[in-house]
C-alpha cells in the first residue's frame, strides 16, 4: 500500500499548471523523493494524456454553413414574431434575399467560370438592388464546391504576402486581400487549416506562418482546440515541420506546447522543438527540456544543447537550476555563461537569492555565479566565506571572479578581526587561485589598491596575501604591488625585500619604469613626512635593478632618480650595491637592508 | 527633434468580439454572423458533450445563438462574448437535460459524420489492434466522463478539453474561480479513480 503524503494536495494544481514556476520546481524536488506523490503525478499525467486524446470533432464546412443558416432562420423567425422594429438591416436583408433568389444561379455560375483570382467579388453580375457580395459568394447556398475557388484565392493571397524582410504586416495584408471573402462570410480559418495538409509545402508553410502571426490577436477565429492537432499532424512532414512548430509556439496554449514537446521525438524537428521549449516563458517545459538536453550531453552531442541554451533566458531560479544541471552534465561553460548574460540583472538577483539559501539552490548558485561575473555577487559570496558552514566552496567561487571588486572583497574580509584563522587560511589560498588565473594582475591589483587606499588594514591584508602566495603567481603579484602608487612606500620596500630575499627575478626595464614613476611620486610629495620613506623606496628599487641587471641599469636608474652622477658617486654606488647585493638576500637581514639608504639620491 | 508618436494598446480577440457584439446589437447582422462563425464549433462541442447526441446538441446551439441575438443589448461586455455564449449554452443544456433525460445518449457514440478531420486525430500507429485499443480507451474515458456529476463534467470539459482559463470557466458556470478549480480537480480525481482503481485517493 502506498503511504499518504500531506503534499499530495499539490499534485492536481501541479499537473494542471496552476503552480508558479518556483512552487512547481519545489514540488518537483519533492516528487523526486516521495513515492506517493510520484505515483499520484503519474496517474494524473496518464489521465491528462487520455483526456487530450479525446476526439474533438469539428464541423464539416458544409455542416457549419447549414447550421449557421439554421441559426439565421431561427433568428429571422424570432424577428418576425417580435413586434416590428425600424431596423435598416432588416430591409437590406429582404432586398438581398430577393436578389439572391433571382440571381444566385447565374451569378454563381459566372463567378466560378471566371475564377476568383483578381477580383472575386466584382466579376459577379449583380442586380442593382442587391448587395454584391451576397450574389458573388453566398455560402448559405450550401454547395461545398463553392469553397474551391475560395481556397484557390486564399492560396494566391498567401503566396503574395510580404516576406519576413518586408516592413509591411503580412497579417494586415492578408485581411485586406481577403476582405471580399470575409464579407461573403467564407470561413477562412477552416481553409487555412486544410491548407496545412496540402501536398504542396509552400501554401502549407504560408498558412502556418499566417496562423502564427495571428496567434496573438486571433483575428481569424478563437483559439480552436482543433487547430493544434492539425498543426501537430502536419509537423510530422519534414517539408513543413518547422513552420508548424513556429505556429504552435505562437499559439502557446498548454495543448500547443504539448505538441511542441512531442516534436522533440521527431528527428527533423528535434532542434526546433528544443529551442522552442527553451524559449518558453512560463518554464513549464523545463523538466522535459532538462531530460532531453541531458540525454544529448550523454551522447556527447553539444550542438543541440548550445542551440537550446542560446534561446534560454536564465531569468529565474528554475532556469538557473536547469543551467547548473546541464553544466554538471557537460554543457559548454561559455554557452551557459552566454545564457546567463542574456538576462544579466534577473540572473544576478536570482543567484543572490539562491546564495542566501542552503542546500541545492546555493550549490547551483556557487557553480553559476562565476560564469555570470556580475560584481553584485561578490559581496554575497564574501559573506558566505565569512559566515557559511562551507567557506571553501564560496571562496573558490569568489576566486573565479575577475576584477578589482573581488580583490577588494578578499582584502576587506581578511582585514576583519573577527575572521577565524581557518577561514583566513581558506581566503589566502583562494587569493592564490585567483592570482594564478588572473590575466592582468597588475592592473587589477592597482585598481583594488586605489579603492582600498583609505583602509590601511585592508591594504595590509592585501600585502599579506601577496606575500603568502608562492611564486610564480606570487612573484608577479608582488612586483605588481611594488609598482602600485596607492601602496605606502614602506609596504613597497617590504615587498622589494621579499623579492630579493626569495631571489625572484624581475625585468630591469620593468624595474626602471617603476623607479621612474616612484621618483616622480617622490617629487610630488617632496618636503612631506613621506619623503624619507620614498627615498628608501627609490634606494630599494635601485638595488633590485642592480641585482637583476648589473651596473648599467643601476646607473641608468640613478640618473633617472636625479642628482649629479659624478665619477666618485658612480663608484660609490657600484660598491654599495655590490656589497648589499651579496648579503641583502639573506632572510631577516634587516640591518643590512637598511643600508639601502646609501643608494638613495 | 523627436516626433510625437501615438500608441494604442493592441486589440485583443475579446475587444474584437465586443465591438462585433456592439455592432450586432445595433442591428448589424453580418457582425453577429461573424460571432456565430467564431464560436459555433466550440459551442457545439460543449453542447454535444453535455447533451450526448448531435441532434439535441445542434438544436441547443441554434437556440443558444438565437437567444444571444435576442439579448445582445444585455451583453455588457463584462465577460468575453465566448464566455457569455458558453454560459447561455450551459443553461440551455441543463434545461434540455432535465426535459429530455430519457432521450439522452452519451458521447461514447460520437457521430463520425461530424468529424471533419479524422486523419489529424487518427491513431499514429498503423497497427490495427493498437488502433482498436485506442478506440476502446477513448470509449472508456468518454463513458467515465459521462458518469461524472454534471457540474464536474462541465468544469472538466471547459477547462481540460476545451482549454478555457479558470476565470472563463467560472464565469460560464456562474461560480467562483476557486469553485471552478475545485470542480476540475474533483473531476480529475474521480476520473482517475474510475479509470485506474489503484489510483491513489
Amino acid at each position: 500500500m502506498t503511504a499518504r503524503c500531506r503534499r499530495t494536495g499539490r499534485v492536481l494544481p501541479y499537473v494542471d499548471g496552476e503552480l508558479a514556476a518556483a512552487e512547481a520546481a519545489a514540488f518537483e524536488d519533492h516528487v523526486e523523493t516521495c513515492a506517493a506523490c510520484r505515483r499520484a503525478v503519474a496517474v494524473q499525467r496518464a489521465l491528462e494524456e487520455r483526456l487530450v486524446a479525446l476526439p474533438r470533432p469539428r464541423l464539416q464546412l458544409a455542416d457549419a454553413l447549414r447550421l449557421e443558416q439554421a441559426i439565421g432562420e431561427r433568428i429571422d423567425r424570432a424577428d418576425r414574431s417580435a413586434p416590428p422594429r425600424p431596423r435598416l438591416f432588416a430591409l437590406r436583408r429582404v432586398a438581398a434575399a430577393a436578389a439572391v433568389l433571382g440571381a444566385a444561379a447565374l451569378g454563381l455560375a459566372r463567378w466560378r467560370t471566371a475564377g476568383p483570382v483578381d477580383a472575386p467579388v466584382a466579376v459577379a453580375p449583380v442586380p442593382a438592388a442587391a448587395p454584391r457580395r451576397d450574389v458573388a459568394f453566398e455560402p448559405r447556398a450550401g454547395d461545398p464546391a463553392l469553397l474551391e475557388p475560395a481556397r484557390a484565392e486564399v492560396v494566391r493571397v498567401l503566396a503574395a504576402l510580404p516576406d519576413e524582410r518586408s516592413l509591411d504586416d503580412p497579417l494586415a495584408a492578408f485581411h485586406e486581400a481577403t476582405r471580399p471573402l470575409r464579407e461573403a462570410r467564407v470561413p477562412l480559418l477552416p481553409i487555412l487549416e486544410q491548407l496545412l495538409k496540402d501536398p504542396d509545402p509552400a501554401p502549407a508553410r504560408a498558412a502556418a506562418r499566417l496562423l502564427a502571426l495571428d496567434a496573438r490577436g486571433r483575428s481569424l477565429g478563437p483559439d480552436d482546440p482543433v487547430l493544434v492537432p492539425l498543426l501537430e499532424s502536419a509537423m510530422r512532414r519534414a517539408d513543413r515541420g518547422d513552420a508548424m512548430v513556429r505556429a504552435l509556439v505562437a499559439i502557446g496554449s498548454p495543448r500547443a506546447w504539448a505538441a511542441v514537446a512531442a516534436a522533440c521525438e521527431l528527428p527533423h524537428l528535434r532542434r526546433d522543438a528544443l529551442v522552442a521549449l527553451a524559449g518558453r516563458r512560463d518554464g513549464a517545459s523545463l523538466p522535459l527540456l532538462q531530460r532531453e538536453l541531458q540525454a544529448e550531453l550523454k551522447r556527447r552531442e553539444s550542438a543541440l544543447v548550445d542551440a537550446a541554451l542560446a534561446a534560454l533566458p536564465a531569468a529565474d531560479e528554475a532556469r538557473l537550476k536547469l543551467l547548473a544541471e546541464l553544466l554538471r552534465a557537460g554543457a559548454t561553460p561559455d554557452e551557459v555563461a552566454a545564457a546567463l548574460r542574456r538576462a544579466r540583472f534577473e540572473a544576478a538577483d536570482a543567484l543572490a537569492a539562491m546564495l542566501a539559501t542552503r542546500g541545492a539552490p546555493r550549490r547551483d548558485a556557487l557553480l553559476l555565479a562565476p560564469l555570470l561575473q556580475d560584481d553584485s555577487l561578490v559581496a554575497p559570496l564574501a559573506e558566505l566565506v565569512a559566515r557559511s558552514d562551507d567557506p571553501s566552496a564560496a571562496a573558490q567561487a569568489l576566486a573565479r571572479f575577475d576584477g578589482a571588486p573581488t580583490v577588494v572583497a578578499f582584502a576587506t574580509l581578511a582585514a576583519d578581526p573577527s575572521l577565524s584563522r581557518s577561514r583566513a587560511r581558506i581566503l589566502s589560498s583562494a587569493f592564490g587561485q585567483w592570482l594564478a588565473r588572473c590575466d592582468d594582475p597588475r592592473a587589477v591589483l592597482d585598481a583594488a589598491a586605489e579603492q582600498l587606499h583609505e583602509d590601511a588594514r585592508a591594504l595590509e591584508a592585501l600585502v599579506g596575501f601577496t606575500l603568502a602566495t608562492p611564486a610564480p603567481g606570487g612573484a608577479g603579484a608582488r612586483l605588481a604591488l611594488i609598482a602600485c602608487r596607492h601602496l605606502s612606500p614602506a609596504d613597497r620596500v617590504r615587498l622589494i625585500q621579499e623579492l630579493l630575499t626569495r631571489r625572484e627575478p624581475a625585468a630591469p626595464a620593468e624595474l626602471l619604469a617603476i623607479l621612474g614613476d616612484a621618483s616622480a611620486q617622490r617629487d610630488e610629495g617632496a618636503g612631506t613626512a613621506e619623503t624619507r620613506a620614498s627615498d628608501r623606496l627609490l634606494a630599494a628599487l635601485l638595488l633590485c635593478t642592480y641585482v637583476n641587471g648589473g651596473d648599467e641599469p643601476l646607473l641608468e636608474g640613478a640618473r633617472a632618480v636625479g642628482g649629479a652622477l659624478t665619477p666618485a658617486r658612480e663608484a660609490r654606488l657600484r660598491a654599495a650595491a655590490r656589497a648589499l647585493a651579496s648579503s641583502v638576500a639573506r632572510p631577516g637581514d634587516r640591518t643590512r637592508f637598511d643600508a639601502l639608504l646609501e643608494l638613495a639620491p | 527633434m523627436r516626433l510625437a508618436t501615438t500608441t494604442s494598446p493592441p486589440r485583443t480577440p475579446a475587444d474584437d468580439d465586443r465591438s462585433l457584439a456592439q455592432d450586432a446589437a445595433r442591428g448589424d447582422r453580418r457582425a453577429f454572423d461573424r460571432l456565430v462563425s467564431r464560436y459555433l464549433d466550440r459551442t457545439l462541442r460543449i453542447c454535444l458533450r453535455l447533451v450526448g447526441n448531435l441532434e439535441d446538441a445542434e438544436d441547443t446551439v441554434q437556440e443558444t445563438f438565437a437567444r444571444a441575438h435576442a439579448r445582445l443589448s444585455s451583453f455588457a461586455g463584462r465577460s468575453t462574448f465566448g464566455t457569455w455564449i458558453t454560459s447561455i449554452a450551459l443553461r440551455l443544456c441543463a434545461d434540455l437535460e432535465r426535459a429530455r433525460k430519457s432521450r439522452r445518449r452519451h458521447v461514447g457514440e460520437l457521430p463520425h459524420d461530424f468529424d471533419l478531420d479524422r486523419d489529424a486525430r487518427a491513431p499514429r500507429s498503423a497497427n490495427p489492434s493498437l488502433q482498436s485499443e485506442q478506440r476502446e480507451t477513448v470509449r472508456d474515458v468518454e463513458a467515465a466522463l459521462a458518469r461524472l456529476p454534471r457540474r464536474l463534467r462541465v468544469a472538466l470539459t471547459l477547462r481540460t478539453i476545451e482549454g478555457l482559463e479558470y476565470e472563463e470557466v467560472a464565469r460560464a458556470m456562474g461560480t467562483t474561480i476557486r469553485s471552478a478549480r475545485l470542480y476540475v480537480w474533483e473531476a480529475r480525481q474521480r476520473l482517475a479513480r474510475e479509470l485506474d482503481p489503484e489510483a491513489p485517493p
